[in-house]
C-alpha cells in the first residue's frame, strides 16, 4: 500500500516506522517543520503504554527505553508543607529524544521524511491508497473535512503557560502558591537527568488579575520563576516559544472518511483527540493509535474499510475513557482552590483520585502510608489503632450518632448506619399519588428495631395527583385527581394538569402542614427528619428559575426564592428533636436552571437555618431534561457544597461498589454515600 | 441471563412459512424470547403483525420488538394492536420502543421527525393510560399492559426510560459498553426515585451457517448510517467462540434478557445457535 502520513510527530512517525517494517507498504511523511523543530518539553509515559510498546516494536522501544527517567513519587506542595505518596510509576522521555529516536528508526526501515514540506488537503488527491492526518490538535485536514469528521472544540476555562526547568523533580510535583490575585498551580515532571516539565495553571480571573493576560514571554517566564522561586533551587523557568494559553479539548465523531474526495483518510492522535495536559496522556494516546491503526491494517490487508472501522471500533471507547477522566481532572483543578482547606494528608488523597481513575483500593495498594493516614482524619481514630474502611467508620452528624457512612431507603439494605423513608407526603394535597404515604397517618409500618431511620417529609407540588409509580411517573389520575398546588401556575408536563399559583393562605396552609408533620414524626421517634426541596416538588419549584416565576417578594434572585422553602424548614425544625436534614436537586439539567453558584447559595441559606446535614441529588425540575448520567456523576458537586458551605453532605447517584464510597470520604468529597439500591432489587416483571 | 433469538422478519427472502416454522422451532429449542426489529424503509416485515403469527403457534416463549420505532404510529391503535397480540400470546409480549435512526421512516410514513423524542415521551405515558382505561379496547391480558422498553442511552432518553419505562434496551457492541449503559440506566433509575428496578435487555447479529451472506445483508440494511456499518458488519458474530465469549461477556456485564438476531434466513441458524447457546454455562 502506498500511505501518505501528513504530520511527523510521535504518532505519524511511529505508525510510519510500523507498516515499513512489514516490507510491504511504501510510506512517505510530510512535516512542514524542520528537523528537530519541537516544541513542548517532555512527555510521559505509563507501563502500561511501554509494555505495549514493546510488544508492538521491540526495537524502538529498546531505544525509547534508554532515555526514559522513571520515577513512582508524587510530590504534593501547599501550606508549606510536602506530602509525598509513593506507588505510582511513571516513565518520561524529553520530547526532542522521543522524537529523533523515531525519525531515526523510520529512516531506517526506509519511511521517507520530508521535513519543511507543506501539504494541503488538496495536494494529497492521488497518488496514495491511504492518507493518514497526523497533524495535530490544529489538524488541516481535519478542518478541510469537517464534515465528514465531525469534529466538536471545547476550550476550557482555565489558563496555562508550557515551560521547562532545568534540572530534575525527582517527583511528580505539584505546587499550589496562592497569591493576592488568586491562587495558581503548577504541574512539573522530569523528562531526563536535567530537564523538566513545569506547566502553569490559574483561572481566568486570577489570571486578569495578576496583570499576566498583558505580561509577554519574558514577563510571564520571570513572574512564575519569581512565583515558585523556593520550588526552583535557584533556577530560572524556561520557555519555549511559551504563552498563556486555553487548553481546547478535541472530539471527532468518525475517524475516518471514505468519501473525501481523494484517497481514505484517516485521523490520528491529536488530530483526532486531545486529553487535558493534567492526566498527561495526549502522547501515549497518539501512540496507542498508531499502533493500533497498524495492527488493524495488519488484522485486514485485503479489506481496508474493515480494517478502518476496526481502527475507530478499538481506539475510540478507550479514547472517550480518557477524555472522561481528563475532563473530570481540569475541572477539578478549576475549583482545586476549594479544597486547599482540607487537611493535607486529605488534600492529598484528594488530589489523587481526582480523575475517578484511581480509588481507595488503589491507593491502599499504592501508599498504603498515605491511605492510613487519609482514613484516620476520617475515623478520628489515634495512630496504634486499626483503621475501618472509610465508609465503615462512625460519624455524628448534628448530634445523630451513626455507626456507619452508608445509606439506603428503608426496606433495602444490609447494615447501612442510616435508612431513609420515601417521601412522606405533609397532607392529602401533597402526594404524589393516592398511594403516598401522608404524615399523621398510622406510623407503625416504619419500625425502626434500634437503627437510624430519618424521615422525609415534602410535598409533591405540580407533580401530585398522579398514578402509582410502579408504572411510570408522572400520569395524571385522570378521575380522584385533585387540584395541584406550586410556586407558579407551570403544570409538569403537557399531561399535568395546571397548579394553582400559592396564595398567603395556601403558604400558611403548607407551612403549617411541614410543622405538624415533623411534630408527628418527632413522636415516632424518627431519627433524622429530611425535608425533601428536591426533584421539583413544592419546594424544589420555589428554588429553580425555571418553576419560579413570582413576581412578590418569593421570586426573583436565590435569595427571594429560598425565601419561602426556608421558613417552611425553619417551621419544620421549631417541631423537631435533634438534626435536621434538607434534600437539595443541584442542577436542573437544563439551561437557565439552577447553576452552581445558585446551589451553594441555598445549600449556605439552609445551612445557617440550622441543618446539619444536606443530601444532594439531581434534576426532576421538569419532566424533559438531559442528564449527565455516568458513575458517581453527583459527586463533584456534593464536594462543592460540602467544602464552600462546611456542612455535611449525603450523595448517591451512579455509586455501585463501597470502594467508590470509601474514595469520596477519604478525599474529603462527601460524609455520608448511597449505594446503587439496586444491589438489593430485582426488577419487577409481570 | 436468558437468551433469546430473533426472527428473520427483516432479511429479504425470508418465507411465510419460513417465519412460523421458526418460531416453532426457536421455541422448541429452548430460547427464551422471540425479537423483532423495525425498519419501514426496507424490505421488511411490520413487527407487531408478526409477533401476532408467533404467538399463534408458540405458547411459551416471549415475544418482544427490539425496538419499534413509536413516534410512527398512532398511539391508541398501537395501544390496541399491542393489547391485541398481548391477548393472543396469554401475556407474553414486551414492548420495546425507540425513536430509530433514519429519517426515511419518517419520511415514508408520512410523519415529521420534529420532537420524536417528545413524542415518544408523551405516547409512553399514553399508552399505559390506554391500557388501564377503558375507552380504547381491548385490555391486555398483563395487568397494566405489557412491559415497555426504551432504547437510545442519551441522559434524555434514559431519563424517558426511568419515568415511563420497565427496562432499556440496549443497541449492541461489546459487553463494556453495555456495561456502562447499564450503571446510567440504574443511575436513571434511581435518579428520579423510581421504585423497584429497571430491566435490561440486549442484542447483537449472528450468522452461523454462512457468515459472509450474513456480513452482505448487514451492510445492506446499515447502509444508510454510512461508515458506521462496518462496525455493524465487524461486530457480527460468525462462530461459536464467537457467540460464546459474547454470552458470557452479557451475562458477566449484568445483561438480563440477550437477544441474538439473525442476519440469514435459513432454518437451520435457528439449531445451529442452540447447539452453541446449549454448551454455555453461565
Amino acid at each position: 500500500m502506498k500511505i501518505g502520513v501528513v504530520g511527523a510527530g510521535p504518532s505519524g512517525l511511529y505508525f510510519s516506522l510500523l507498516m515499513a517494517r512489514t516490507g510491504t507498504h511504501d510510506v512517505t511523511v510530510f512535516e512542514r517543520n524542520p528537523r528537530g523543530a519541537t516544541y513542548g518539553w517532555g512527555v510521559v509515559f505509563s507501563e502500561g503504554t511501554l509494555a505495549e510498546l514493546a510488544e508492538v516494536d521491540y526495537l524502538t522501544y529498546l531505544d525509547l527505553e534508554r532515555s526514559l527517567v522513571r520515577w513512582s513519587a508524587i510530590d504534593i506542595r501547599h501550606h508549606n508543607s510536602t506530602i509525598r505518596s509513593h506507588g505510582h510509576g511513571f516513565s518520561a522521555i524529553s520530547r526532542h529524544t522521543l522524537l529523533r529516536v523515531l525519525e531515526d528508526r523510520a529512516e531506517e526501515l526506509g519511511v521517507r521524511v520530508n521535513f519543511e514540506t507543506e501539504v494541503s488537503a488538496t495536494d494529497l488527491g492521488s497518488g496514495f491508497d491511504l492518507v493518514v492526518a497526523a497533524d495535530g490538535v490544529n489538524s488541516e485536514l481535519r478542518s478541510h473535512h469537517r464534515r465528514a469528521f465531525r469534529p466538536s472544540l471545547h476550550e476550557h476555562p482555565t489558563r496555562y503557560i508550557w515551560l521547562g526547568a532545568p534540572f530534575a523533580f525527582d517527583a511528580f510535583t505539584f505546587v499550589f502558591a496562592p497569591t493576592p490575585a488568586g491562587l495558581f498551580q503548577a504541574h512539573a515532571y522530569p523528562y531526563d537527568a536535567d530537564g523538566s516539565t513545569f506547566i502553569v495553571e490559574t483561572t481566568e480571573e486570577t489570571w486578569q488579575r495578576s496583570g499576566m493576560n498583558d505580561a509577554n514571554e519574558d514577563e510571564s517566564v520571570a513572574f512564575c520563576s519569581k512565583l515558585f522561586a523556593d520550588h526552583l533551587d535557584g533556577n530560572s523557568l524556561r520557555s519555549n516559544r511559551s504563552l498563556w494559553n486555553r487548553f481546547v479539548t478535541v472530539r471527532t465523531r468518525h475517524w475516518y472518511s471514505l468519501e473525501a474526495g481523494g484517497p481514505p483518510l484517516v485521523l490520528m492522535g491529536d488530530a483526532a483527540h486531545t486529553a487535558h495536559f493534567s492526566i498527561g496522556s495526549g502522547t501515549k494516546l497518539a501512540m496507542e493509535d498508531a499502533a493500533g491503526l497498524y495492527q488493524a491494517l495488519n488484522a485486514h490487508p485485503e479489506n481496508l474499510r474493515l480494517a478502518l472501522a476496526e481502527y475507530e471500533g478499538e481506539r475510540q471507547p478507550p479514547v472517550a475513557r480518557f477524555q472522561e477522566a481528563a475532563r473530570d481532572s481540569a475541572r477539578y483543578f478549576e475549583f482545586v482552590g476549594h479544597h486547599l482547606l482540607l487537611d493535607p494528608a486529605t488534600f492529598a488523597f484528594n488530589l489523587l483520585t481526582r480523575s475517578g481513575r484511581v480509588t481507595h483500593l488503589d491507593m491502599e495498594r499504592r501508599d498504603p502510608s498515605l491511605t492510613i493516614s487519609a482514613d484516620r482524619l476520617v475515623a478520628g481514630i489515634d495512630a496504634g489503632e486499626v483503621v475501618p474502611p472509610p465508609s465503615l467508620t462512625a460519624v455524628n452528624v448534628g448530634g445523630l450518632d451513626l455507626p456507619n457512612r452508608l445509606v439506603a431507603d428503608f426496606g433495602d439494605g444490609t447494615g447501612e448506619g442510616l435508612l431513609l423513608t420515601p417521601t412522606v407526603a405533609v397532607d392529602n394535597v401533597g402526594r404524589s399519588h393516592l398511594g403516598s404515604a401522608v404524615a399523621g397517618s398510622d406510623g407503625s409500618r416504619y419500625s425502626t428495631n434500634g437503627r437510624a431511620v430519618g424521615v422525609v417529609i415534602g410535598h409533591a407540588g405540580a407533580r401530585a395527583s398522579t398514578r402509582p409509580p410502579g408504572d411510570g411517573l408522572d400520569r395524571p389520575l385522570r378521575e380522584g385527581g385533585w387540584e395541584p398546588i406550586a410556586c407558579s401556575a407551570i403544570p409538569y408536563s403537557p399531561a399535568h394538569r395546571v397548579p394553582r399559583s400559592m396564595s398567603d393562605d395556601d403558604m400558611t396552609t403548607v407551612i403549617a402542614a411541614f410543622g405538624t408533620a415533623a411534630a408527628w414524626a418527632r413522636d415516632l421517634g424518627f431519627a433524622l427528619l429530611v425535608v425533601d426541596a428536591a426533584r421539583g416538588g413544592l419546594l424544589a419549584g420555589f428554588l429553580s428559575p425555571i418553576t419560579n416565576q413570582r413576581s412578590d417578594r418569593f421570586g426573583g434572585d436565590v435569595n427571594a426564592r429560598s425565601r419561602f422553602p426556608l421558613e417552611v424548614f425553619e417551621a419544620a425544625r421549631e417541631n423537631w428533636r435533634g438534626p435536621v436534614a434538607v434534600r437539595l436537586s443541584v442542577t436542573d439539567w437544563i439551561r437557565g436552571g439552577i447553576s452552581l453558584e445558585d446551589s451553594i447559595a441555598i445549600a449556605s441559606g439552609f445551612a445557617a437555618a440550622g441543618a446539619s446535614l444536606v443530601e444532594v441529588v439531581g434534576g426532576g425540575t421538569v419532566a424533559e431534561a438531559e442528564p449527565g448520567y455516568r458513575r458517581g456523576y453527583l459527586i463533584s458537586v456534593a464536594a462543592e457544597v460540602r467544602q464552600r458551605v462546611g456542612v455535611a453532605v449525603l450523595v448517591g447517584g451512579g455509586i455501585t461498589s463501597r470502594d467508590e464510597a470509601d474514595t469520596a470520604i477519604a478525599a474529603g468529597r462527601a460524609d455520608l454515600i448511597r449505594i446503587d439500591p439496586y444491589r438489593y432489587r430485582r426488577p419487577l416483571t409481570r | 441471563m436468558k437468551i433469546g433469538i430473533g426472527l428473520p422478519t427483516s432479511i429479504p427472502g425470508r418465507g411465510g412459512d419460513g417465519v412460523v416454522e421458526w418460531a416453532l422451532r426457536a421455541e422448541g429449542a429452548g430460547f427464551s424470547s422471540l425479537g423483532v426489529v423495525d425498519r419501514v424503509a426496507y424490505d421488511a416485515w411490520e413487527p407487531l403483525v408478526s409477533l401476532a403469527a408467533a404467538a399463534a403457534v408458540t405458547q411459551r416463549v416471549r415475544l418482544a420488538s427490539m425496538v419499534m420505532i413509536g413516534p410512527l404510529h398512532n398511539t391508541a391503535l398501537l395501544a390496541r394492536q399491542a393489547a391485541t397480540v398481548d391477548l393472543i400470546s396469554e401475556g407474553r409480549l414486551t414492548l420495546g420502543l425507540g425513536i430509530g435512526a433514519r429519517h426515511d421512516d419518517y419520511l415514508a410514513s408520512g410523519v415529521d421527525p420534529a420532537q420524536r423524542g417528545e413524542r415518544l415521551t408523551e405516547q409512553l405515558a399514553r399508552l399505559r393510560d390506554h391500557w388501564e382505561d377503558t375507552t380504547v379496547g381491548p385490555v391486555p391480558f398483563q395487568s397494566g399492559g405489557p412491559d415497555l422498553l426504551v432504547g437510545g442511552a442519551s441522559g434524555g432518553a434514559l431519563l424517558r426510560m426511568a419515568r415511563l419505562a420497565d427496562g432499556y434496551v440496549h443497541g449492541g457492541g461489546p459487553a463494556r459498553s453495555f456495561a456502562s449503559a447499564a450503571l446510567r440506566v440504574r443511575t436513571a433509575w434511581e435518579d428520579v426515585d423510581r421504585p423497584g428496578a429497571p430491566q435490561l435487555w440486549a442484542q447483537a447479529y449472528f450468522g452461523l451457517g454462512n457468515p459472509d451472506l450474513g456480513d452482505a445483508y448487514l451492510r445492506d440494511y446499515y447502509a444508510f448510517t454510512g461508515a458506521f456499518a462496518e462496525k455493524v458488519v465487524a461486530a457480527n458474530l460468525r462462530n461459536p467462540l464467537e457467540v460464546r465469549d459474547y454470552i458470557r461477556s452479557y451475562d458477566e456485564a449484568g445483561c438480563e434478557n440477550l437477544v441474538l438476531l439473525p442476519t440469514v434466513a435459513e432454518l437451520d441458524e435457528v439449531d445451529r445457535l442452540a447447539e452453541v447457546v446449549s454448551q454455555v454455562r453461565l
